[in-house]
């Protein structure tokens, strides 16, 4: 029987090279055919052509998403961070704190298109805010915030309680403790998860595709416009067929190095953090 | 004056943590509100085992039946999930017993970057690659079932990889010991201790990730082809989430079709609750089960 | 003598579970007073009891009154409770800054801006945490970096900050070795003269050296309190007897 440990000890390691194989041939698929379009004025300049995007850029499309991206990172990171805020250090009630996270669950179990449907029916139609960034970016901003609460919460309960507690013992408030204690401390894994979170956002499309994001609009200048976002002019494109896949690719490869680039520094900052209590 | 602004911050938490509260109660207050107006028109078992959906009536009447959505969703979930575990299992396995910890805090966020990708862009390299290659092999338009569940089964990897690699390292590091002092090859060990006394809460990882993919749009629609078929592997089918995100946009407001497909919505949300806070009620009685048995 | 705090019937249960039960004595002003006993058997939570810490914890109960110069110290805010009454925990609690924001932290809170008197209170409280000389050329060093007996005399200083009437400390030698322990007893020892000292402790040869009075616990009750020489040489009780014996550990 011993063939058994060396059977399931060949599966472990060709599963993972095929795991990292999959995630390199992603990443140098789309790198590698969206090269080629990339250039500063693809970053520039708005789209333009007869079937519209198959040439000029995705300017707007790039600010479009900042703008919905960082809506959300308002509206759901706040919210979000006060919520593990005051599980861990102002619930004093169990049950309570068992049924914030139980409401933290349902809400990452809805569906991102159900997201949508939400915003489409509070926000378009009965605060009748018309379609803008910031209707689809409550809808992103509620997709985002259980994951980045769950994050702020394992943050926080890392720090060790006999150090907020010798806070409280020298008379020093909550928001005194949180503010230069707390937060200072949790830095790197507040920001890392924000910038996940965001790059999330980033690249929900359901969410904002009949909420606020469209098909061709200038560069909003206020949050209850309507805008062009990156995922979903992506899939406008590929829809259109053959003549817009070079700009498909453009944008797909633009999406992907946002995400690298994001994760890179999430991991980078999320480190930071971990060192903290190490000396202690 | 200090303590001032420390109530006000205290308030200012309440009030935030409410928020995110209620935004659940919000978002289920508005689909149901939206969704009930269809039942006045179709009743619920027309609704959820009618095969038929004509939203517009070209010739005849106008249906709504989403019993074929239904079943796809759930089929080409499951179908993922098949594909999925095997690598992603052993995947985990690798993680969990093989790589160090410096290694670790590489390749977990390596990993990871899996979960980052949108899900847009799986469905545009689904179309640039599997509906190519399933085109060349003789499928219609290259659009099928099998080929969202492969997508879906790459996009359900990171999630499974760091949900079961933590689970066989707690596994781990309860037998790892014992079964070294009675001489037992490690990968033995692995394979006949550790992996069997993880399989519960691997089956229900697997369970979570099946809702998962049950909420996926854009991928999924990208590359099944979109056609109310009842699902076959190499056939053509159609999502829930793609029916809702394919039609809103030429639903008018206020009309029965509306209204489907917030039911439909409905039906995809409710399926995920049940399975979500099911499986996290199972994995609460496994545990304290497991503190029991060890005392 | 007046005693500073007073414990009448006290009693505390977490989840309904009774880990004290009906505990009354007196803590008198200048004097090191000593709770012994063995593991489990409630004494932090006795000592959590007189800062106001102990309700803040979820499932946490208080029966029974206690006084602080004779007004219940529920009916005192919050805050101006834990300036009277300082405590130091069993594990050393730095804060992830340097040795002088450590110091300063507290009464920036109560507003102190000059930086004068900050200085001055700082230099202060070190020395007489015994802890200046070895640190006052590196004030800005992360406190993190100190030794386990430099970072728990910093809390013991950090405490001291606020000017308390109570120092309450929790076995604030258990995480050291016999060198910073004798450092910080001695400093107990000094202390005393300005602040009333209460200390848990499981060490009895500790007790012995620096207690002026002692309560022995056991199992959730007071089983005897008296001065510490008397305690030592002729114990009452058969229960404080055994412990002293080193029957219980």
């Amino acid at each position: 029987m011993r063939w058994l440990g060396n059977l399931i000890k060949a599966w472990a390691y060709i599963s993972f090279a095929l795991v990292c194989a999959v995630i390199l041939f992603l990443f140098g698929f789309v790198f590698y055919r969206g090269a080629g379009t990339i250039s500063m004025e693809f970053l520039t300049e708005a789209p333009r052509g007869l079937i519209l995007g198959e040439e000029g850029g995705i300017f707007p499309a790039i600010i479009g998403s900042l703008m919905f991206t960082g809506t959300a990172l308002v509206l759901g990171g706040i919210p979000a961070i006060a919520t593990a805020l005051f599980v861990v250090f102002y619930c004093s009630n169990r049950y309570l704190e068992e049924g914030i996270h139980l409401v933290i669950q349902c809400i990452s179990g809805i569906p991102s298109i159900v997201l949508g449907l939400f915003a489409y029916s509070f926000l378009v139609r009965d605060l009748d805010f018309g379609r803008c960034i910031f209707s689809a970016g409550v809808a992103l901003a509620i997709m985002i915030l259980p994951f980045i609460e769950v994050r702020a919460e394992k943050a926080f309960r890392e720090v060790p309680v006999h150090i907020v507690q010798s806070s409280y013992a020298l008379g020093c408030s909550r928001l005194y403790t949180i503010s230069r204690i707390i937060l200072p401390s949790c830095r790197g894994e507040l920001v890392s998860g924000l910038i996940l979170g965001g790059c999330y956002a980033m690249g929900a499309t359901a969410p904002m595709i009949f909420t606020g994001a469209v098909a061709y609009a200038a560069v909003p200048d206020s949050l209850f416009a309507p805008a062009m976002a990156l995922p979903l002019h992506l899939y406008l494109l590929v829809a259109q067929g053959a003549t817009s896949m070079d700009t498909a690719y453009g944008t797909a490869f633009v999406m992907m190095a946002i995400i690298l680039i994001s994760n890179l520094l999430a991991t980078v900052y999320a480190r930071r953090s971990e060192k903290r209590w190490k000396n202690s | 004056m200090r303590k001032k602004i420390d109530s006000a911050f205290s308030v200012l938490i309440y009030l935030l943590t409410a928020c995110s509260i209620m935004a659940l109660g919000f978002v289920i207050y508005f689909i149901v509100k939206e969704a009930l107006p269809l039942f006045q028109e179709v009743s619920l078992s027309e609704f959820l085992l009618g095969k038929r959906w004509m939203p517009i009536d070209y010739t005849g009447t106008t249906a709504f039946g989403i019993f074929n959505f239904i079943v796809a969703t759930v089929y080409v979930s499951f179908t993922a999930i098949i594909l999925a575990v095997g690598i992603g299992l052993g995947a985990s396995v690798f993680l969990s017993c093989v790589a160090t910890e410096s290694m670790c805090g590489i390749l977990y966020p390596f990993v990871d970057l899996l979960a980052g990708i949108p899900s847009v862009v799986y469905g545009f390299i689904g179309l640039q690659v599997l509906v190519r290659i399933f085109l060349k092999a003789g499928v219609r338009t290259g659009t099928c079932v099998l080929a969202a569940g492969i997508l879906l089964a790459v996009m359900l990897l990171p999630f499974l990889v760091s949900s079961c690699s933590e689970t066989i390292r707690k596994e781990k590091k309860k037998y790892e010991a014992a079964a070294a002092a009675l001489g037992i090859g490690r990968w033995y060990a692995i394979a006949t201790i550790i992996l069997p006394a993880s399989w519960k809460n691997i089956l229900l990882s697997m369970i979570l990730a099946i809702g998962r993919a049950m909420g996926e749009t854009m991928a999924v629609m990208m590359v099944m082809g979109n056609a109310n078929l009842f699902p076959r592997l190499l056939g053509k089918s159609e999502s829930i989430a793609s029916v809702i995100a394919l039609e809103m946009g030429t639903a008018e407001y206020g009309s029965t079709h509306y209204h489907a497909l917030y039911g439909a919505g409905l039906v995809l949300m409710l399926l995920l609750f049940i399975i979500n806070i099911g499986i996290n009620m199972l994995r609460r009685r496994i545990v304290s089960n497991q503190g029991r048995d060890a005392e | 003598m007046e005693e500073l705090i007073k414990l009448e019937n006290v009693g505390v249960s977490y989840d309904g579970k009774p880990i004290l039960k009906d505990v009354s004595m007196n803590i008198y002003p200048n004097r090191i007073t000593a709770i012994m006993g063995p593991s489990g058997c409630g004494k932090t939570t006795l000592l959590r009891t007189m800062n106001g810490l102990l309700w803040e914890e979820p499932g946490a109960e208080v029966l029974g009154q206690l006084l602080l110069h004779g007004k219940n110290i529920r009916e005192i805010p919050v805050e101006a409770l834990r300036k009277q009454v300082g405590l130091v925990f069993q594990t050393p609690s730095p804060f992830p800054f340097s040795i002088y924001k450590n110091m300063t932290y507290a009464l920036k809170y109560y507003g102190e801006r000059d930086k004068n008197k900050l200085q001055e209170a700082v230099t202060e409280k070190l020395k007489m945490a015994g802890l200046y000389e070895e640190v006052k050329d590196e004030l800005n060093k992360s406190a993190l970096k100190l030794s386990g007996g430099q970072k728990q005399r910093l809390c013991i200083a950090r405490a001291l900050t606020v000017e308390p009437e109570v120092l309450l400390l929790d076995e604030p030698c258990s995480a050291l070795d016999v060198r910073s322990s004798a450092v910080i007893e001695a400093m107990l020892t000094e202390l005393k003269k300005k602040y009333t000292i209460v200390i848990v402790t499981h060490n009895i040869a500790q007790a012995k050296r620096i207690a002026d009075d002692v309560a022995f616990v056991f199992e959730g009750r007071l089983v005897e309190y008296g001065k510490a020489g008397e305690l030592f040489q002729d114990p009452k009780e058969k229960e404080t007897r055994s412990f002293l014996d080193g029957i219980y550990g």
